[in-house]
């Protein structure tokens, strides 16, 4: 089974301007950042993934659970003034029939990647602005559901001084983005 | 059983009504819905062309994918697996690449596109930070491995062992990668320590056979295979000390029995970890020790002594154990009893579907039925013997100590795995007498919102810290954490009989009588308390009362209709009453009001955001399902218990149903 393992429990997660975190997570879920780009110009604009990795034997309910009353995953972003995120962008989940279900669940294992856009507007100073996220999910394995938990992460997002031009990082992750 | 479970088709209906009777998602479940594989594969076809514009699409590709790759169907798998990448933006794809990869590598069919596709995830991966290479790297090497580059597999394993260096699946590949590559006395190694770790049959199949081709003759042989056995045992175990080395010796002792290696040894192993069971172990140790020692027994050759160890805790064996299933089934067969055996095969295969177990079983059920034509019908049988069971009535043979156990479960209407131990409570309440045993059952918000929530059943969920739903607490001392589907209802309720009967016949540590008395909406409960035959220390001790209802008609998505002996408040809240006077008998009086239980609870559902009990304020609430709003006055009971607070041990506990009448005594 290709199931890719959570690692440790942090309490925060700084995603540094160079575009790289480690995961942090709670229990059976961990989640990274990245960014596509070291920083942003003023009225720029750059993109973000949030990696979320479930541990083996473990599923969460998908962004878009079929059954309303099951607790979808969301990331929900708090961004700081002259910042704002849009286009948030969740994969579709793999439905799939459990041991306790007469009836396929859609889920997420493994790891999935949620994209999103950051934009800063044109009046925003550079420096660097700290972008609180919580990723909200519900856990579940064959014997036993978990409570409803979220993770936070907080990206930092650099906003480049005039004439500064961003480096593009994590090509790996955001090559051939549509909306690139 | 007085719990009923809705059919889902029913539940569905009612929820499509609810939704939109003609949505794509009723489409899709509805396709997802259908049983036999060709039909499936038709529906999920109509409905990814019928709605071109849903979110649900992706999952309708996914499932073809997976149905396609079974039927070995190439072209039609790599198909959807295009069609359903397309959904996906290109940021989200690693996991899809991956899981692909491996599918196909599984199947030995479409090797370039999995390549393909594993060489995506990787780049990915490598982008993507710590935490993700393991598996992808695993998935690629396996896929260069199915495409003949043994070697390059080989590199890329080792480094995909990297933080999963205990994982038996990973160690398997590593051992078939350095065998190709003619490394055999690595391979054995390697394969040694994934059986150990629990590695499947096949696994050790292979280690026999390429033990085999290592040492032609019959002694070597053995001679290299106890060494390897015992370097495995040696270095998993000599460092460890106390409880989990006693735990790891008994693993290792089945281990060795598996390859029957040193058994004397192994014996002096499982027998040690059996004697440190005490009344106080946890009933899953308690099972696998004594499993593990029949195991060695059986390696003995002392069959008839290992099968009555194995059935001394057939009843509480889990579903999920494949080796327990699979050694009972074994020893009956080679006891020339085949109707046992495939009975013991069958109730391994109620839950999982190890090929390993299914091979043993249509071996033994076609010597026994000449086909196996009907074996699918009879596993049918036995999964619904696992559901819809009689418990029986208990027996204690001879007087009762007069203590009442107190078994609490901590469930939700919304939560799969509940239904288990849901049906394995009720099965309880038919069991014993409630002179012997009181029920509560706490509803809590796991996995989604549940109107029989309330915040004292979330203060006791959190004070016990239970692991999730289902969770059982027998007497305060005793969590047993998880269910399943209805199938393993049966095995909960025995495992759960066998907690509680650990503590049945203890004198209570107090005594605790209680009187209810009811007038129009107002309840007072008196409770008398003194020491108990054992002499109980009332100081800190703390009275509990719960108002239950015996029944509560409500449907959530678990298919669960009626639930029993719901809390639908604590007197005095969660907190109860202190009792401070250890020297004297003490009369205590709490009471409370219907109304303002009712008013309770409707403001728990106007605002369950508001509320203690509703878990993490960011999640989203979309309404409840058609749900009771007040407390039933006909079917109330006032259980009380007193609990030890820095053990949370339950000293004694009594109940009495709340009369009808309008009068106050």
């Amino acid at each position: 089974m290709r199931i890719i393992a959570a690692t440790g429990i942090v309490l925060f997660l700084f995603v540094p301007p160079t575009g790289n975190g480690q995961p942090q997570g709670k229990e059976h879920v961990s989640v990274s950042a990245k960014l596509s780009q070291d920083g942003v110009q003023g009225g720029g604009e750059l993109r973000g993934a949030l990696i979320m990795t479930v541990a083996g034997g473990w599923h969460v309910n998908s962004a878009t659970p079929a059954d309303e009353n099951l607790i979808g995953t969301a990331a929900s972003f708090s961004p700081p003034a002259g910042l704002s995120v849009v286009q948030v962008q969740y994969p579709g989940g793999t439905s799939k029939k459990f041991a306790f279900s007469e009836e396929p669940v859609s889920v997420y294992e493994g790891t999935v990647v949620i994209l999103f856009k950051i934009t800063a507007l044109p009046s925003t100073s550079p420096g660097d602005y700290a972008l609180p996220v919580d990723v909200s999910y519900q856990a579940c394995n064959n014997d036993i559901c978990l409570p409803p938990a979220a993770i936070r992460a907080v990206i930092t997002v650099r906003v480049l001084s005039s004439g500064a031009v961003p480096v593009h990082v994590n090509d790996e992750l955001f090559n051939g983005n549509s909306d690139k | 059983m007085r719990r009923s479970l809705m059919f889902l088709p029913l539940l569905l209906a009612l929820f499509v009504t609810r939704v939109n009777a003609q949505s794509d998602t009723a489409a899709f479940r509805s396709a997802m819905a259908v049983r036999q594989t060709q039909e499936r594969i038709s529906a999920l076809r109509q409905f990814v062309a019928q709605f071109p514009q849903s979110m649900l699409r992706a999952g309708g590709y996914n499932a073809l994918f997976a149905l396609y790759v079974d039927q070995g169907d190439e072209s039609r798998a790599l198909d959807a697996a295009t069609h359903y990448l397309g959904l996906v933006p290109p940021g989200a794809r690693m996991n899809t690449y991956n899981q692909f990869a491996y599918a196909l590598a599984g199947k030995n069919i479409g090797l370039d596109s999995a390549l393909v596709y594993a060489e995506l995830a990787e780049s990915m991966a490598r982008g993507g930070g710590s935490g993700t290479l393991g598996p992808i790297l695993d998935t690629h090497a396996f896929v260069l491995f199915r495409k003949g580059d043994a070697a390059a597999a080989e590199k890329l394993q080792e480094e995909a062992m990297r933080g999963h260096e205990d994982d038996p699946e990973y160690l398997g590949h590593l051992a078939l990668y350095q065998e190709k590559n003619g490394k055999r006395r690595q391979a054995l190694s390697t394969a040694s320590r994934a059986v150990y770790l629990g590695g499947d049959r096949e696994m050790k199949s292979r280690f026999l056979e390429w033990l085999a081709l290592e040492e032609k003759g019959e002694k070597s042989r053995e001679a290299l295979m106890q060494s390897i056995v015992l370097q495995t045992v040696h270095s998993s175990i000599d460092t460890l000390s106390g409880p989990a080395a006693v735990a790891a010796k008994s693993n290792a002792a089945a281990f060795m029995a598996r390859f029957s290696v040193d058994l004397p040894a192994a014996q002096k192993y499982a027998e040690a970890a059996a004697q440190s069971l005490s009344k106080d172990s946890p009933v899953e140790d308690a099972v696998t020790f004594r499993q593990n020692l029949a195991l060695v027994t059986a390696a003995r050759g002392n069959l008839r002594e290992a099968l009555e160890m194995l059935r001394s805790i057939e009843d509480f064996a889990s579903p999920w154990s494949t080796d327990f299933w699979t050694a009972l089934g074994e020893i009956y067969r080679r006891l020339g009893d085949p109707g046992k055996a495939i009975a013991a095969y069958m109730n391994g295969l109620t839950v999982l579907n190890p090929k390993e177990l299914r091979d043993s079983l249509e071996s033994v059920y076609k010597t026994v039925h000449g086909s196996t034509a009907g074996l699918d019908a009879d596993l049918e049988r036995v999964k619904e013997s696992g559901a819809e069971f009689d418990p029986g009535r208990y027996s204690p043979g001879g007087p009762g100590s007069g203590k009442a156990i107190l078994a609490e479960l901590f469930t939700g209407a919304e939560c799969g795995p509940c239904v288990a131990a849901d049906m394995a409570f009720d099965a309880l309440g038919e069991y014993f007498p409630r002179t012997d045993l009181l029920m509560l059952e706490y509803h809590v918000h796991i996995p989604g919102p549940d109107p029989l929530t309330t915040d004292d059943s979330w203060s006791r969920y959190q004070m016990y810290r239970a692991g999730g739903t289902p969770t059982a607490v027998i007497d305060g001392r005793e969590k047993i954490v998880g269910g399943g589907p209805r199938f393993i209802a049966h095995n909960r309720f025995n495992l759960y009989r066998y907690a509680i009967q650990k503590y049945v016949g203890e004198a209570p540590g107090m005594s605790l009588a209680i009187d209810v008395a009811r007038l129009h909406e107002s309840i007072t409960v008196t409770a008398r308390v003194g020491k108990g035959g054992a002499g109980g220390n009332a100081s800190g001790c703390v009275l509990h009362v719960a108002l239950v209802q015996r029944s509560v008609d409500y449907t959530g998505a678990n298919g669960i209709s009626r639930h029993a002996m719901v809390v639908r408040k604590l007197f005095g809240g969660p907190g109860g009453t202190s009792l401070t006077n250890p020297a004297a008998d003490q009369t205590l009086r709490t009471s409370l009001d219907l109304a303002e239980v009712d008013a309770g609870i409707r403001d728990l559902l106007r605002d369950p955001k508001g509320r203690s009990s509703w878990p993490g304020p960011k999640r989203l609430f979309n309404g409840w399902r058609p749900h009771p709003e007040s407390v039933d006055r006909t079917n109330l009971t006032v259980v009380a218990w007193i609990q030890d607070p820095a053990t949370n041990a339950v000293l004694q506990s009594a109940y009495q149903d709340v009369p009808a009448g309008m009068r106050a005594d």
